[in-house]
């Protein structure tokens, strides 16, 4: 079963207002790399494991990733709570105050619906490693992607953070995966 | 030429060193403070991106005592990954138990000020205090 602790895995404080960036963020909740497909992968994934290794390191990933999921909508919510009809038309948001007002909805950055064609379960642990290799990479670019596109200190802090977070899952990952090998 | 010289990917690449990840050598942590500023507690995992460098500031007690279980809460999960992988690292379990000890106090300190981070540490009589304001995502100006 699920708990849910009352705080986030890093503190988030957003300063101003950003559209913007709230847009190119949804990239990281409901887009194909994003952190609510990182969350569903694993946690789907962790039943065809084939030891007590892979069943551990499967939910506990899969488990970080929705507190990560938390993180991304608590910076969307902040970017646009303030925000005017007038300010998110301006921004390309209008579709989306169109279909949601300001709730948090999984899209990716051009507001395609997140879909779970996003993750691949082949029931093969070696085949899905494999997956959670490259999407803990593409996962690590889109964030440094996000990252270059802002200047706010308040956003590059969590990214970085998020960032640094693929690169221990990858390899953490990796191990596992030379662990099955090996056997 | 596979990589142009000034190719930040690959400079990514030799910092992750992933080929050398050695099973069972003996890990070299940062300060649980400094790992959570970085988001890694590794040294040998961890990899910057350009010159992205952060460090947390909090002004208010209650928010200095929920960075320190944040923190701590951090390092306990990152040890966890580790030893998902490495559970014979007798020296990294005995860090995690250290760990979880002071979160244990941490969080007492917490919920007993300012009320429960989780639903069984609600501890109270007259009021349900577990839906208290503020929630996580709650933005604190």
């Amino acid at each position: 079963m699920f708990k849910y602790e009352k705080m986030l895995e890093y503190p988030i404080n957003v300063k101003k207002k950003d559209l913007k960036m709230a847009k190119l963020l949804c990239a990281q909740f409901g887009g194909p790399d994003g952190e609510l497909g990182a969350a569903l992968r694993y946690l789907s994934q962790r039943f065809t494991m084939p030891d007590e290794r892979g069943k551990a390191l499967l939910t506990d990933i899969g488990c970080e990733e929705l507190g990560h999921v938390e993180m991304i909508n608590t910076m969307i919510y902040g970017l646009i709570k303030n925000a005017t009809v007038d300010e998110l038309k301006s921004a390309g948001l209008d579709s989306y105050y169109t279909q949601h007002n300001k709730g948090i909805y999984p899209v990716d950055a051009n507001g395609v619906p997140f879909t779970s064609a996003y993750i691949a379960s082949t029931g093969n642990p070696i085949v899905d490693l494999q997956e959670d290799l490259a999407a803990e990479e593409k996962a690590r670019a889109t964030y440094e992607n996000l990252m270059d596109l802002t200047t706010d200190e308040s956003l590059l802090a969590p990214l970085s953070f998020l960032r640094q977070r693929e690169i221990v899952h990858y390899n953490r990952f990796k191990e596992l995966l030379d662990y099955y090998k090996r056997r | 030429m596979l990589f142009d010289e000034d190719n930040i990917y690959f400079d990514d690449y030799k910092n992750i060193n992933i080929e050398n990840v050695n099973i069972n050598r003996s890990k070299t942590l940062y300060s649980y403070e400094e790992g959570f500023n970085k988001g890694n507690l590794f040294k040998d995992l961890y990899s910057k991106y350009k010159n992205h460098v952060y460090k947390l500031n909090v002004s208010n007690d209650k928010d200095k005592l929920l960075l320190d279980i944040q923190t701590h809460t951090f390092a306990l999960k990152d040890l966890n990954l580790y030893l998902d992988t490495h559970p014979e690292d007798q020296s990294i379990l005995e860090e995690f138990n250290k760990i979880k000890n002071k979160l244990d106090d941490l969080k007492n300190k917490y919920e007993n000020k300012y009320g429960p981070l989780c639903l069984n540490s609600v501890n109270s009589n007259k009021d349900f205090t577990w839906i208290n304001n503020p929630w996580p995502w709650d933005i604190r100006r």
